[in-house]
């Protein structure tokens, strides 16, 4: 047998872990993709009525809680989320001892009333499709990052693949079969792998406690117990008479930065602790500080820790991951390089299936492609429209949108022909536009969706 | 000052794109090239700051050497 050089091996093992993964990987860019708008996308579904004013955050996170200590009496634990650049409203998290699933509802900063939105997952539905895929999520986070292992071997073999990459960096030869999906494949791995690369070594990084979780063998894998002590939240003797929460405007006054999220832990009890997280503003990690509080006089627990180095690092890399610190302008950017990996993987797909002599294999290749590539996209088109047209009051509404979005994609593996696909999706966003009525931001974005599946399907047809 | 940065990495990209055929200039267009990439990432300092303005940076390479390439075959 003749050993195949390196370059040829690594041609071999780039064509097949990108056909492995391919499809899911494509689901997994592109809802991470629509991931990066969660809080427009959340806005536009669940429609909730705030009150346009603007509030002061010490007099909003008193509202919230004032809110909690009548409705989550008893909880273990209050989240809350104070109004952000992209978030009028705030959030109020808790789970009852008794209670299986968590609650979580959106309340008013101007009036501090719970806010009564359109029963929707809004954009939450792609961003824990994202990592989780909708299935259990210890078993959609293992699959997701073993498919980002892949990704992270399939983006190295295909740097090496790639014998020219500055000599045919420009290149892009469009209408000749084969020749213009790889060219295409090439330009758009190659002018954003920055990206590529960042987003799926950080990808893995924020699950790296599951998936290498020998780094919490010294605490018998209770990685709880883990957090804590690299969190150093200072442990209280326990106290468990009643004791009111002391006015938080004073310990939002007492730490250096913006807040965005506040933790009450125990609260209602004598040794309840406060903990503040700080805004991303301005700030690439994800956790740039956290003061403690003793809950029930205000006085500080623990001052904000200078973070070490391995915590910068993790933050950072998680930060640069969720790209929350973007304004406008550069989510747009994160958004059109994260369409260009997407793209990246789709014209991948495409390739492998152009490459191919006709028969059985390359059949089903082609049929996963269409139900992939425009399949996703058409189902996120059926996602918005069930928002739009299930009834209000329908039980169990929010999973209903759900069940249609993988209603719609599972039909999509019926359509046997690209340009059906193509005008399917670009009309479902187009009447969305229509329905909607409404002139905004997003619905020019969805227009500008509509206008490119047109686009391509008229293409096709050529 | 970001659409400044965004035509500044364009006209790198012009400028390298023409330095890989052209008969001479060669050099001058390369000179040109890295010294706009140079200036894009001054401006996307400046507009974005130091912590986040080379992410900025490198999202607008990305982005307009991705309009730039598959723009080209369309604009001749």
């Amino acid at each position: 047998m003749v050993k195949a050089g390196f370059r040829q091996t690594m041609a071999w093992l780039h064509g097949w872990t990108g056909l492995v993964v391919g499809w899911l990987l494509f689901a997994i860019f592109l809802t991470g993709t629509i991931s990066y708008y969660r809080f427009e996308i959340s806005d536009w579904m669940l429609r909730p009525p705030v009150t346009a004013e603007i509030v002061d955050p010490a007099t909003a996170a008193a509202r919230v809680l004032d809110w909690l200590a009548v409705e989550a009496a008893g909880a273990p634990q209050w989240v809350v989320t104070l109004p952000g650049d992209r978030e009028a409203w705030m959030r109020a998290s808790w789970r009852k001892p008794a209670e299986r699933r968590a609650q979580s509802v959106l309340i008013d900063p101007a009036t501090g009333n719970r806010l009564v939105a359109t029963d929707s997952r809004g954009g939450d539905f792609f961003y824990r499709f994202h990592f989780e895929l909708w299935m259990q999520p210890i078993w959609g986070r293992w699959i997701v990052g073993a498919a980002a292992m892949i990704m992270l071997v399939a983006i190295i073999s295909g740097v090496i693949t790639h014998k020219k990459i500055f000599r045919d960096f420009f290149t892009f030869r469009p209408a000749k079969a084969a020749r213009s999906w790889l060219d295409a494949h090439n330009a758009l791995a190659v002018l954003a792998l920055p990206y590529h690369v960042m987003i799926t070594y950080t990808g893995l990084l924020t699950l790296m406690f599951l998936y290498l979780p020998a780094g919490s063998a010294g605490y018998r894998f209770d990685t709880n117990k883990m957090f804590a002590d690299m969190s150093d939240i200072p442990t209280r003797p326990a106290a468990t008479e009643a004791a009111a929460l002391a006015p938080i405007g004073p310990m939002l006054a007492a730490v250096p930065w913006p807040v965005r999220r506040i933790d009450v832990q125990r609260p209602g009890r004598a040794d309840s602790t406060v903990i503040l997280y700080a805004a991303q503003t301005g700030m690439l990690s994800v956790n740039p500080g956290n003061a403690i509080f003793d809950a029930t006089t205000g006085a500080l627990l623990r001052a904000p820790l200078p973070s070490s180095v391995a915590g910068a690092i993790w933050g950072v890399s998680y930060g640069l991951h969720l790209g929350r610190f973007a304004d406008g302008v550069m989510r747009f950017l994160f958004f059109v390089v994260g369409l260009a990996g997407s793209a990246m993987v789709a014209t991948g797909l495409l390739l492998w299936t152009a490459k191919r002599a006709p028969g059985r294999g390359r059949w089903l290749a082609h049929r996963l492609n269409i139900a992939a590539i425009v399949g996703l996209p058409l189902a996120v088109g059926a996602f918005f429209w069930a928002n739009r047209l299930l009834p209000a009051d329908l039980t169990d509404r929010a999973n209903w949108e759900i069940r249609l979005f993988f209603a719609a994609w599972a039909l999509t593996l019926l359509i046997p022909r690209w340009r059906p696909a193509l005008w399917l999706t670009a009309a479902a966003f187009a009447g969305l536009v229509v329905v909607d009525g409404m002139p905004g931001a997003f619905n020019l974005g969805l227009g500008l969706v509509a206008l490119c599946f047109a686009g391509a399907a008229w293409k096709v047809r050529q | 000052m970001i659409a400044l940065g965004a035509l500044l990495a364009l006209a790198a990209w012009l400028a390298l794109d023409r330095a890989m055929t052209a008969r001479q200039h060669q050099l001058t267009l390369r000179i040109l090239g890295a010294a706009a990439l140079a200036a894009a990432f001054a401006v996307s300092v400046v507009a974005w700051g130091w912590r986040l303005g080379p992410v900025g940076w490198l999202g607008l390479l990305s982005a307009t050497a991705l309009a730039r390439v598959f723009a080209k075959p369309y604009l001749r």
